[in-house]
């Protein structure tokens, strides 16, 4: 029988694709429920219109992330507070496809999964902006950031060290890198030790000319997911958790870089 | 009218607000109760704490609650009401402009009225291109507010570019209806699509020179996607409805969306709006006037929010959008104080 504990680990890996976030850290999760090899997985969207298309894509990743789990031979997945909620609630639990649940809600012969890319993309610049910017912050030149190999890079506790001469501490910046290589490793980009650390999303090297323009882009692709986040967040408390409701604290502001 | 300190009058033009009914009476089922309670979360999420509303209240308000909000208590000379109709979600409709059009009949030197169309109601319908041409000779409007998420018949939105969307665009042109205001929040469908996709506004901009799209939220949360679009089509507006709340809970957000605003689209083509009743202006423009860019972005995007921008955005960009003589304005409504007893026509 599967436990709670794996069961949460598994969720953990279920991200809100716009947000780039998973959906335990964002509060979603409202009950789990194991009977046996049998586990249901309730959940919560912060409003009524938020986008079904994304929505269902959770629910499909919950499903498929859980049903990994050894023992577990049965997932049911239901989402509360969508104005799609039922249809979502009664394709996925049948094993059905996006298409096939909304035969006359679609525009093209898609799955999801170019949606999904472009918001992985999206979290893929944001991530890089960040880890970027706090390189600049400990003054790291243009020249020399773009030039970092992995390997350049170490962490050491919640600090990064960057191997240049001579080294700089990158304070509290270590779970930047690892989010950064987690998602270049998720787009399969280099993640040996002498690949370039920075490159753009089809893995090519930067150059210095073109980083001011290329961060001006990323910049916005982070300041929209973390305006989203933040803004989801908001709403879920404010309507769910009233006494979190003036908490305007973001798991979104480790996007926020001055 | 907002005073500065050493006593700048400040011409403000609320240029996204709405007079609707959402009460349990006028609620068509789980839609309608749905639509509001997100609503009411936005306010309740990004209001300050004294300024958040009872439900009851927030579903339904007067006239009157509408005056004081806007021309006693919140600086506003002229607000601009924007018809959202939702007959699928609402018996009588959300603010249809038959609704909005008691706030204008109040207040008629302070209240343009705009009304809407929806494609898919062809020539004859309830926002067909007949309704149009009545909403236009009955109150004279300059424009119209679009949603292309409202569902219809087992439709679930439309999109600005759909081919039948094309003679209402000619029949704005025509009726010298030029002011195109556009909701882009999130439009469930296509399902397949990003729900805030901004790039049918790019075709019909192209295609209507005539005509200004006012992208309201800015596109918001595809600030990029929207900042590129409006920088290519100098007819593409930035209306700031929900952007301005967010000066509260996350001034340095907002800080970082007005950067960006003011390095793609300059000063001239935003519009402030308090997206009343989401939000009441008061506080936002107080904010909003104390608001300093933070000097990291200042340098970085090389802009600056000076008095003379704030001025722009409160009202002489929408005054210049909507044929407004500010000086001419100023000095009727100075001669015209807010009269709320006994003014209060009865609700539809």
């Amino acid at each position: 029988m599967p436990t709670i504990t794996e069961v949460y680990r598994a969720l953990a890996e279920v991200y809100d694709p716009e947000l780039d976030t998973p959906i335990t850290e964002l509060g979603f999760i409202n009950e789990v429920q194991i009977d046996g090899g049998r586990v249901t997985v309730t959940y919560t969207v912060p409003t009524f219109w938020c986008a079904p298309n994304f929505v269902f894509m959770m629910s499909q990743d919950i499903r498929h992330e859980v049903g990994q789990i050894p023992g577990v031979n049965q997932v049911t997945v239901i989402v509360r507070n969508n104005c799609l909620a039922d249809e979502i609630n009664s394709g996925i639990n049948a094993g059905r496809s996006f298409l096939e649940t909304f035969p006359n809600d679609v525009d093209r012969q898609s799955d999801l999964e170019a949606l999904r890319h472009t918001f992985i993309v999206k979290g893929f610049l944001a991530r890089q902006d960040v880890l970027i910017r706090r390189m600049r912050q400990v003054g790291l030149s243009d020249a020399t950031i773009l030039g970092l190999r992995i390997g350049d890079v170490i962490v050491s506790g919640e600090d990064l060290i960057v191997q240049t001469t001579p080294p700089r501490r990158i304070p509290l910046a270590a779970a930047d890198l690892q989010r950064y290589l987690h998602k270049r490793h998720r787009l399969h980009l280099a993640v040996t030790v002498d690949a370039r650390l920075f490159t753009t999303v089809t893995d090519q090297p930067i150059a210095e000319v073109d980083l001011p323009a290329y961060l001006r882009y990323s910049r916005s692709a982070r300041l929209n997911i973390a305006f989203n986040t933040s803004l989801c967040e908001g709403l879920l408390r404010t309507q769910f958790f009233p006494e979190r409701q003036y908490d305007y604290s973001s798991v979104g502001d480790r996007l926020i870089v001055e | 009218m907002y005073r500065t300190d050493d006593g700048r009058e400040i011409f403000v033009i609320d240029a996204h607000t709405h007079l609707w009914d959402a009460s349990p009476e006028n609620q068509r089922g789980k839609l309608g109760k749905g639509w509001i309670d997100c609503f009411y979360a936005y306010h309740k999420n990004l209001s300050p704490a004294d300024k958040v509303w009872t439900l009851e209240h927030y579903e339904r308000y007067s006239v009157t609650d509408m005056a004081r909000d806007l021309f006693v208590e919140g600086y506003v000379d002229m607000c601009i009401l924007q018809s959202t109709n939702l007959f699928e979600f609402y018996h009588t409709g959300f603010n249809p402009i038959e609704r909005n059009a008691q706030l204008k009949e109040a207040f008629p030197e302070r209240v343009i009225l705009n009304g809407s169309f929806d494609p898919r109601h062809g020539e004859d319908g309830p926002l067909g291109l007949n309704a149009l041409r009545r909403a236009k000779a009955q109150y004279d409007i300059k424009g119209v507010k679009l949603y292309t998420a409202e569902w219809d018949k087992g439709s679930r939105g439309w999109k600005l570019n759909d081919p039948a969307a094309y003679p209402f665009f000619e029949e704005c042109e025509r009726l010298g209806i030029t002011n195109i205001h556009v909701h882009k929040g999130p439009t469930i469908w296509p399902l397949d699509r990003d729900a805030f996709d901004v790039a049918d506004v790019d075709y019909v901009a192209t295609d209507f020179p005539g005509l200004t799209f006012i992208v309201e939220h800015c596109g918001l949360p595809r600030l990029e996607d929207f900042c590129w679009i409006a920088t290519q089509e100098t007819n593409v507006w930035g209306g700031l409805a929900v952007v301005m709340p967010f000066i509260h809970s996350r001034p340095r957000y907002f800080a970082e969306v007005m950067a960006n605003l003011l390095y793609w689209l300059g000063p001239d083509k935003l519009t402030f709006a308090s997206d009343y009743a989401l939000w009441t202006p008061g506080w936002l423009i107080e904010k909003f006037m104390a608001f300093e860019l933070p000097p990291d972005l200042e340098a970085e995007f090389g802009v600056k929010l000076t008095l003379e921008t704030k001025e722009k955005i409160l009202g002489l960009n929408a005054a210049r959008l909507y044929g407004i003589d500010v000086e001419a304005k100023k000095e009727q409504l100075r001669n015209m104080p807010v009269v709320l007893d006994g003014t209060t026509p009865a609700m539809v």
